[in-house]
């Protein structure tokens, strides 16, 4: 029996979500640590564990990919596959990144290291833009084509990365004010582009199907992932005791939401397109109706 | 220019799946992957229910957003229209199968028989490690219709050199033929039909139009 209704893709599985997850957490910190450090503040505690993360889920993707020996040929197609300059970009990112945490590890410390972290911080930007292209490039999955998706990967890659910038603020000696304070708003972004990408997943064409997995889980993570961390932030901000404890608590709250979220859009509202027909065939003395769109209320008709 | 492409008459198909059991048989795919396959659908509430038989595959599209999004160049577009993969090139990410909007693309990560881990002897005549762990899909038998040129034959005239599910529809529902040519049977169909191409608007240009209804 053949399926029509929109199935649930297996080609990417948590695999490839982890890729999404390490690569825009390890950008949004990059960009993060380049914008809010102050000058003297060590900067290669961050890099170095930007580089991990991205590197860690690049390295998950190529453990999806069927031939990984033949990996390199993911560079051939600059000009029109969002994954093969996502690879050239991951490239340059890697070897400016090396070269700032081994030149430059603190901010200021060598004449020119501020524009060496500036450049990471720029191609961190284009690696989590190419990311987000990469989704909205795929065309049969409805839930990620969705144009609303792209601002929301951008800004829970932010998210994340402040979010693990509060977390390493106690090991790197970073202040909490600053990054809680941009935290704070940054969830309320994420919360809101979070709600925008629900609204117009639902007129967008999107199955059913994937629409109800984004919506089982909105509560808990609007809740959860965003209002908990706001209020967080908020407390690290106020003049009491443990704001160090309480950023770092925003910011691992504010961390895995975000990647929930990617995961949840990634594998399991990953619906493909289905198949529907405009009309019905007519046959003998029938007369043409509108045709089937299975996998959606009374068959789309 | 040639423009191969493949139309379906929704009036006639019955899904007998002939053309799946043909395009197996032919292409040698492992279980599970269906280049060519019918969906059986309903239309309608009791007692207005009407079904209907939709054969689907690779829709070899002008717009291939499976060929835009490939990493690695090994899905390529030929120019009469015929959207290739190759294996060699390709490394199995996955990434084209998703971007395909007629969930038409397979992949196999490992080699899997009819029978589980045992070949049967056909099937190790038959097997092609260069298919396994690569993005595979229906090719519109292009080995067969790139023998026409050399054989002065015409895909969707001569049998020898139009695809296998075409040749085996026992309704006629399925034709084979290049769209450019206006002697065509397909060129035929298409202007004295009332036709439509799945999912259209998502800017594909499918090279596989549906028959439903006389002009």
């Amino acid at each position: 029996m053949s399926r029509n209704a929109p199935w649930r893709q297996t080609n990417w599985d948590w695999r490839a979500a982890a890729n999404f997850m390490g690569g825009g957490a390890g950008a949004g910190l990059l960009i993060a640590a380049a914008i809010v450090s102050a000058p003297g503040d060590p900067f290669w505690p961050h890099a170095a564990l930007a580089l991990l993360l991205i590197g860690g889920g690049l390295a998950s993707a190529w453990f999806e990919i069927g031939r990984p020996l033949r990996a390199m040929n993911v560079f051939l197609h600059p000009r029109t596959s969002w994954m093969t300059r996502e690879s050239y970009v991951a490239v340059a990112l890697f070897a400016v990144g090396l070269v700032t945490v081994l030149v430059a590890p603190r901010s200021g410390a060598v004449p020119g290291g501020g524009a060496l972290i500036w450049a990471c911080a720029v191609l961190a930007a284009v690696y989590l833009f190419t990311q987000t292209r990469i989704l909205a490039a795929a065309r049969g999955i409805p839930a990620w084509r969705e144009p609303a998706l792209q601002p929301l990967m951008v800004v829970t890659g932010l998210t994340e990365g402040v979010g693990l910038m509060l977390v390493l603020a106690p090991v790197a000696a970073g202040a909490v004010a600053g990054p809680a304070a941009v935290l704070l708003c940054l969830c309320l972004l994420r919360g809101l582009a979070w709600l925008v990408y629900l609204r117009r997943i639902e007129s967008a064409g999107v199955p059913p199907a994937a629409c109800a997995v984004l919506r089982r889980a909105s509560t808990g993570l609007i809740v959860v992932g965003h209002v908990l961390p706001i209020l967080l932030s908020f407390l690290a901000l106020q003049p009491w005791p443990w704001p160090t404890g309480l950023g770092v608590l925003a910011g691992v709250v504010a961390l895995a939401a975000g990647w929930l979220l990617k995961y949840l859009v990634v594998t399991r509202a990953a619906y493909n397109q289905g198949f529907a027909l405009p009309w019905t065939p007519v046959r003998g003395a029938g007369d043409a109706v509108a045709g089937p769109r299975p996998g959606w209320p009374n068959g789309g008709t | 220019m040639t423009r191969y492409v493949m139309v379906a008459d929704l009036r006639r198909c019955v899904g007998c799946q002939t053309c799946t059991a043909a395009c197996k048989g032919a292409n040698a795919t492992p279980p599970g992957v269906q280049w060519r396959q019918v969906l059986d659908m309903e239309v309608g509430t009791f007692p207005d229910v009407r079904r209907v038989f939709v054969p689907v595959g690779c829709m070899h599209c002008g717009e291939p957003p499976c060929m835009e999004v490939c990493p690695t160049t090994a899905t390529g577009q030929r120019d009469d229209g015929l959207v290739t993969i190759d294996y060699d090139l390709c490394i199995g990410c996955g990434y084209c199968a998703v971007a395909c909007p007629y969930q038409a693309r397979h992949i196999s990560h490992r080699a899997a028989f009819a029978y589980g881990d045992q070949a049967m002897a056909p099937e190790v005549a038959r097997f092609d490690e260069a298919r396994v762990a690569v993005a595979t899909k229906c090719t519109f038998c292009v080995d067969r219709v790139d023998k026409a040129k050399e054989n002065g034959l015409v895909p969707g005239v001569d049998q020898e050199v139009t695809p296998v599910c075409v040749n085996s529809c026992i309704a006629g529902a399925l034709h084979f033929g290049d769209r450019d040519d206006p002697d065509s049977a397909v060129s035929s169909l298409l202007a004295e039909n009332a036709t439509f191409r799945m999912h259209e608007d998502l800017g594909t240009d499918p090279g596989f139009h549906y028959v439903w209804d006389s002009e």
